[in-house]
């Protein structure tokens, strides 16, 4: 379980997150929603130690961040928001590598994660190509199959899909589903409802502060915390309620064919 | 003569065998004041189509003429913010086309309250302002050129809804003052509403062309890799069960819809 | 000629420490031998001559600087208040030169060699010393040229997407004055968004554990 306490952290003077608690079990699917500037990246990057509370406290599996930094490294991996701006290497193959490399693995067990991690994410064919001919779906995916390559128990996202077209953001969203179902804690930064939907559970930050914590179901039907971030319902959902019958909703739910 | 594309076609140079055409035999003729709308999965040419048609780029084959000046926003305007302050970024058009001190002062002034900037933020150094305001000003700095045909390329990519909005009502507002909008957008629940005409690219090619009513009943625009709205899905699954509805119909009247059709209990296959 | 890399890099190598070592008067027959380089690599002048192009402010820049403020001897002319000599000039002519070879040949070998190719040689070197030291200098130096090959199509589209924008708003580079403000319109905004890709995948790197102590 990744579980922050009370964390506090400022930027320059300004602060970005002020006493929040939170908890992401493994096999959970967190959706972090929230309005921009409202601490949600800060928080992300607490998870996998890249910032350090100024209070409070990180502890992924029982070992806080402020022990051991390469400890949540390993066991939480991160996504960012541009598929560009992840990229180490021209080749696939070598560009998952390089989270193995960096911790020391033998070459032997190098391929064996880089063969792995690729086949996580649909793309064993590609070891050999080049990145630069990939889709923005594609490079996003083989950013996710850098994250697990380091076999971590916990991934979080920041805004994955907002850069890509229909076709991307179906490949990620499948990929993700296979994240759950392989039983890795998954926190996802989004601004798109639809998405948040598909988590178990919608944790809503405004101004650095938790302002809800509560499953799709619930939060998308309070009005006053949905108006409070200014956020709405996704179509589904209100053709959920609406309708009452999940047929028509599950076509809905698909981004595209 | 309105913004025409005759038989364009356009293949970038690259060097794996069998490249296949960016733009294939597109032909499209867009009027002055008309608010169309470009989209397309990634590598459908929605991109090449903007830059062909504003005269940045040459296709292979084909011809593009107008009828008046246009001007391209590219995705992410706010890269190219460069000078010192706003006011000089967005007088950067209007000087080089050697349109004099005053007037320049007057398109400055105008752009940046176009698009719903404070005046202030003129004389800021156009990289202290927010994310938001920065695509804003770079927006600016296009319709300072007062183009007849403004094209933008992803005008609200990565803009949360606040900044989305700012700017939508910015393009609407130019359009009806008279500046054609040929917008290439991911976008399409916001874009969708507010054009008059859609264009579907798929793989170079035109797939659609017309008002986005009539793009609910056709076929080729649901394989075409986008990111289709979740009401026009909805629509479809209505229209295959012989119950017609528009693109932007409401969760409630789908509900209405189901139940007046005795549609209740089928399953989706 | 098709050689292995490590031989035309080793050349390389031999061939930029006689260019920047030897005095003034051995430069020509260097010119020559960098010359000679060039045919036996099999590049073509043209693309050399292209490829020239875009650092020649850069040489032409340096040389002027030190031209005003190098050397002794006569004076020849002024420039403003700052002298210029003849043995300055001397200086600079020399050092315009060993720059252009130096660029020449480097151009000649990255023309006529795979990126990977290079990369991947240049990964082997460095592992002994790793092994040898421990240093992970290797690791770095090898890594830092991955990222660079990485982000050459990505450079390369960044530039030309800034180009157009400024482009589309009528930028023009007739006459010096305006080739100038064209130039920085293009680069600073460049640098900038460059730097920003540097700051996020060096992020990106770090949550992958790079840089961790072994």
């Amino acid at each position: 379980m990744i579980e922050l306490r009370g964390v506090s952290y400022a930027y320059k003077g300004r602060r970005a997150l002020g006493g929040v608690s939170l908890k992401v079990d493994k096999g959970e699917h967190v959706a972090l929603i929230g309005p921009n500037a409202s601490g949600k990246t800060t928080l992300a990057m607490m998870m996998n130690a890249l910032l350090i509370p100024d209070e409070g406290d990180c502890i992924v599996d029982g070992v806080s961040t402020k022990d051991d930094v390469m400890h949540a490294r390993k066991a939480v991996g991160m996504v960012f928001q541009d598929p560009e701006s992840q990229i180490v290497s021209r080749r696939v193959g070598d560009d998952v590598a390089f989270g193995p490399i960096n911790i020391g693995l033998s070459p032997g067990e190098i391929e064996i994660r880089v063969k792995e991690a690729l086949a996580a994410v649909g793309m064993e064919g590609f070891i050999d190509r080049e990145v630069s001919g990939l889709s923005g779906g594609r490079k996003q995916l083989l950013a996710i199959a850098g994250a697990l390559a380091m076999r971590p128990s916990y991934v979080v996202m920041d805004e994955p899909t907002s850069l890509l077209d229909g076709r991307g953001r179906e490949a990620v969203g499948r990929a993700i589903t296979n994240l759950k179902k392989a039983g890795i804690g998954i926190t996802v930064i989004t601004h798109d409802m639809a998405e948040a939907l598909q988590a178990d559970r919608i944790v809503a930050l405004m101004d650095g502060r938790v302002v809800s914590d509560a499953r799709p179901q619930a939060f998308f039907s309070d009005e006053a915390a949905m108006a409070r971030i200014g956020v709405e319902p996704p179509y589904a959902f209100k053709l959920l309620q609406a309708t009452g019958t999940h047929a028509i909703v599950d076509e809905v739910s698909r981004t595209c064919r | 003569m309105p913004l025409t594309a005759g038989d364009v076609s356009h293949v970038y140079c690259r060097r794996e065998p069998g490249e296949a055409k960016a733009l294939d035999r597109i032909n499209v003729s867009i009027d002055r004041g008309e608010f169309v709308l470009v989209t397309g999965a990634a590598g459908s040419g929605k991109t090449t189509l903007l830059q062909c048609l504003s005269g940045l780029m040459r296709p292979t084959t084909g011809r593009v003429a107008a009828d008046g000046a246009a001007a391209t926003s590219i995705q992410f305007p706010e890269r190219a913010l460069f000078a010192s302050t706003v006011y000089d970024d967005v007088a950067f058009g209007p000087r080089n086309m050697g349109v004099s001190k005053d007037e320049t002062d007057e398109r400055v002034l105008e752009a940046v309250e176009a698009v719903g900037l404070d005046k202030g933020v003129l004389a800021r150094d156009p990289r202290a302002l927010s994310h938001g305001q920065r695509r804003l000003a770079a927006l600016a700095g296009v319709i300072a050129v007062r183009p007849r045909y403004l094209l933008l390329d992803e005008p609200t990519a990565g803009l949360d809804s606040k900044g989305r909005s700012r700017v939508i009502r910015a393009l609407m507002e130019l359009n009806e003052a008279g500046t054609a909008m040929i917008v290439a957008s991911h976008d399409l629940g916001h874009f969708m509403g507010i054009c008059g005409r859609m264009l579907v690219l798929d793989r170079g090619k035109i797939i659609f062309d017309g008002p986005p009513e009539e793009a609910v009943s056709c076929d080729a625009v649901y394989s075409a890799g986008l990111a289709l709205p979740p009401s026009m899905l909805a629509a479809r699954w209505l229209r295959l069960r012989g119950v017609d509805v528009p693109w932007d119909v409401s969760p409630v009247a789908v509900a209405g819809h189901i139940r007046g059709q005795g549609l209740e209990g089928t399953r989706m296959d | 000629m098709k050689a292995p890399a490590w031989i035309k890099l080793v050349a390389l190598g031999a061939l930029s420490v006689l260019i920047m070592a030897l005095p003034g008067p051995w430069l020509l027959p260097a010119a020559l031998a960098v010359i000679a380089f060039i045919a036996i690599l099999g590049a073509s002048p043209v693309r050399l001559y292209r490829m020239l192009l875009p650092a020649m402010p850069f040489i032409v820049a340096i040389t002027a600087l030190q031209a005003l403020l190098q050397g002794s001897g006569d004076v020849i002319a002024s420039f403003w208040l700052v002298p210029i000599t003849r043995g300055g000039l001397a200086i600079a002519a020399a050092s315009a030169l060993r720059m252009t070879l130096l660029y020449v040949a480097g151009s000649a070998v990255t023309a006529t060699t795979g990126e990977a190719e290079i990369a991947s040689t240049m990964k082997r070197a460095f592992q002994p010393v790793d092994r040898l030291t421990g240093w992970g200098v290797g690791r770095d130096v090898s890594t830092a040229m991955a990222l660079a090959l990485a982000f050459i199509p990505m450079v390369r589209e960044e530039y030309a997407s800034i180009k157009l924008a400024q482009e589309a708003r009528g930028v023009s580079y007739r006459g010096p004055l305006n080739a100038m403000k064209g130039i920085i319109a293009v680069a600073v905004p460049l640098l900038h968004s460059l730097s920003h890709r540097a700051d996020d995948i060096a992020l990106a790197m770090e949550a992958r554990c790079y840089g961790v102590k072994r």
